[in-house]
């Protein structure tokens, strides 16, 4: 994935380009920047580059004629999930706290990185996933202060020195070339992808002009920067949306997925510390962990004998007419009566683990009338040398298939999804088989929900980077040890995709 | 009154409450009778295109419901959406409503992008009315209108996939609007506009 950036320029609230950054150039684009932060979004486009220019030359962020216009912003982009980088005086800790409260993205931080080192460090400490830092160029040497002032520092030493101070996100922008549609810079971001470590991210800024820049700096950079090339019509809407279809194909958001166990239609096992009336009541729970925005919810009956299947149902609906959340269902699950009873239900989806061993074509079948992406394939697997092999009957009787080949089988046999649990890794807090994610997700094209071993707000992160679509746990967020919205920010500051 | 048309499977209730909150005079029904005197219809869908066809003709719905269509504002939902489509690659041999020309065709998965297409994806408005936000998908298969000037939104998930469809007074969405919170909330509403317009 690599982003699409567009620019606005804000002078005394209104939008403008100037050229090579000086204060003398300066054309006005537009009095209406919401308008155009729409426009923007309308095109797919994720993440805008807010310059507040006033405070760029003053310093000062509060109390000046942009402020108000960025507090708008900001708001719009909450609405539609987007994200602003905003850069342009923000020198204290307490603007930062405060843009960030607001809802901010990322800061952009320029001349505090390079003047006060001490302020700088504190702010990396607490702030280190929220910081995008700007290095701007002049002739292999870094500026600061809206560009107006030369530091002899050269590029590359200071990059490696931040990096080392832990920041991961830069900015780099030749100043010779902004404005100018003269092309990038192409040798700074080469060297430059040279040098970083794969984790950090360089966003390219400066001299673009044509989808041609675009596509070449691109291959250096991890982010691009649109300001002028727009704004003077080299670039349309249509450009844009192509462009952003084409280095970052899917808005699809990863999933944060609570289980629930449930016997006899209550909630059973780690919920009663969310201080719910009725903690074990499936519609109040399935409403709470709705509110904390839960992307969906799974349900695991655990009470096996056939007479409470018909509470089983009657829990279920009363989860999809009063709570809407989606929410899969497994436990239990033998043939394509069980199948059609829970999605009667209003359930999105049926797991099918044992029955899955058992009789492969319940899977066929249940995909032949509701559809691949009806039906999940629950996979308990545990570690055996270099190889997982397939349990059955939770976790009580080993299968001796291969977990990597029985997932292949099932995705051929009609799953839609596979929910695979690490036995190894389950209730130890470890986090997630990571290898085995992404062994499985090397070979399958279907989504995969990893489950067993989360334990901090990096497990997660891991786990989706390895390649799992969705992320669940049990008691990690029934006890509240993890709660699902201070988890959607980690992520989504560490540029997952969620969904607020 | 609107009428949730129901021809198999599924759990209609959740529509039903849902745009209840808005417009309490909801049914759910099979009844030629009630579909005729509807203000608004929805059609809903779970499972596979063949199958409901199938479905809709034994019930004797298919062309008394085509005909209601015509005049009648209605909203159909996922599998619902594809119903209102001429032909799915789902089942080749079956024609749907045809009430909005065009193919339901597979979606093709590739190294970052994951098929089925499941969970929440954002809009990406294309005319107006601009619906905008985060909706719930769960789908193998996708609508593509032989107008495009009746897509109003898209979702990008490896291609651009239309998932707003407005011709007249029919609108469809590929997600479910009643499992999408606010963003599906405002399609609701925007349906009820269309019975009262």
């Amino acid at each position: 994935m690599k982003k699409i950036i567009p620019a606005i320029d804000l002078l005394n609230g209104n939008v403008v380009r100037l050229y090579k950054g000086d204060f003398d150039k300066i054309n006005n684009y537009s009095k209406r920047p919401v308008e155009l932060l729409k426009n923007f979004f309308n095109q797919g486009i994720e993440q805008i580059h807010v310059i507040n220019l006033n405070g760029a030359k003053s310093g000062e962020f509060e109390n000046g004629p942009n402020y108000e216009v960025i507090r708008s912003l900001i708001e719009e982009s909450k609405k539609w999930g987007s994200k602003i980088q905003l850069g342009g005086g923000i020198r204290t800790e307490r603007t930062i706290r405060e843009l960030l409260g607001l809802g901010l993205y990322k800061v952009i931080i320029g001349t505090i990185a390079i003047e006060n080192q001490t302020l700088f460090r504190n702010l990396m400490k607490k702030y280190n996933n929220d910081i995008i830092v700007a290095l701007d160029v002049l002739n292999g040497n870094l500026r600061i202060k809206g560009w107006l002032e030369d530091t002899n520092i050269t590029l590359e030493s200071q990059f490696k020195n931040l990096e080392e101070q832990g920041v991961s996100n830069f900015i780099i922008t030749d100043v010779s070339r902004d404005g100018t549609l003269e092309g990038p810079n192409f040798e700074i971001y080469k060297n430059i992808s040279n040098i970083k470590h794969p984790d950090t991210k360089v966003i390219a800024s400066g001299g673009i002009s044509n989808l041609n820049d675009i596509n070449q700096v691109l291959h250096y950079a991890d982010g691009v920067i649109i300001g002028k090339a727009f704004y003077s019509n080299k670039l349309s809407n249509k450009n844009l949306r192509d462009l952003t279809k084409k280095y970052d194909p899917t808005n699809l958001a990863k999933r944060i997925v609570p289980c629930l166990d449930i016997k006899d239609g209550r909630v059973v096992k780690g919920v009663q510390y969310l201080n719910l009336k009725d903690s074990g009541d499936p519609v109040e729970l399935s409403r709470f962990y709705n509110s904390e925005g839960a992307d969906e919810l799974v349900f695991l009956d655990i009470s096996a004998t056939l007479e409470k299947r018909s509470i089983l149902y009657q829990t279920l609906r009363k989860v999809a007419e009063e709570v809407y959340i989606p929410f899969t269902v497994g436990g239990g699950i033998r043939n394509l009566n069980d199948i059609t009873n829970i999605i009667n239900t209003g359930a999105e989806k049926v797991s099918i683990n044992t029955a899955a061993v058992d009789n492969p074509k319940v899977i066929t079948e249940g995909a032949q009338k509701f559809g691949s992406q009806s039906i999940v394939c629950a996979i308990d697997v545990k570690k055996k040398a270099d190889t997982w092999e397939v349990y059955i009957k939770a976790g009580t009787e080993s299968t001796g298939l291969d977990a990597i080949e029985w997932a292949k089988e099932v995705v051929e046999r009609g799953a839609g999804e596979l929910l695979v649990t690490s036995m190894d890794r389950d209730g130890t807090q470890l986090g997630y088989d990571f290898k085995l994610i992404q062994n499985l997700t090397n070979v399958i094209s279907v989504p995969l929900i990893a489950s067993g071993g989360a334990g901090n707000y990096e497990h997660f992160y891991e786990a989706i980077k390895a390649g799992a679509e969705a992320v669940l746990a049990a008691s990690l967020f029934h006890t509240k040890t993890i709660k699902i919205k201070d988890l959607k920010s980690y992520l989504h500051k560490r540029d997952i995709k969620v969904r607020f | 009154m609107i009428t949730i048309i129901d021809y198999g499977s599924g759990n209609l209730r959740s529509i039903q409450k849902s745009v209840q909150r808005f417009y309490p005079d909801v049914i759910i029904s099979r009844d030629l009778d009630l579909i005729e005197k509807s203000k608004g219809l929805i059609l809903p869908g779970v499972g596979a295109f063949g199958d409901a066809v199938k479905e809709l003709k034994q019930n004797g719905l298919f062309s008394p419901l085509k005909d209601s269509i015509l005049t009648v504002p209605t909203m159909g939902i996922c599998l619902g959406m594809q119903l209102l489509f001429s032909n799915s690659e789902e089942s080749l041999d079956i024609s749907g409503l045809d009430i909005i020309p065009g193919k339901v065709i597979r979606l093709t998965p590739n190294q970052s992008i994951r098929i089925p297409h499941t969970g929440w994806n954002r809009l990406i408005p294309s005319s107006k009315p601009y619906f905008y936000g985060y909706v719930y998908f769960n789908h193998s298969y996708y609508c593509n209108p032989n107008d495009k000037n009746t897509i109003i939104s898209y979702v990008n998930h490896g291609i651009s996939i239309p998932v707003i469809i407005l011709k007249d007074h029919v609108i469809a969405t590929q997600f479910h609007p009643e499992k999408s919170q606010d963003a599906g909330d405002r399609i609701i509403k925007y349906f009820i506009s269309l019975i009262k317009r």
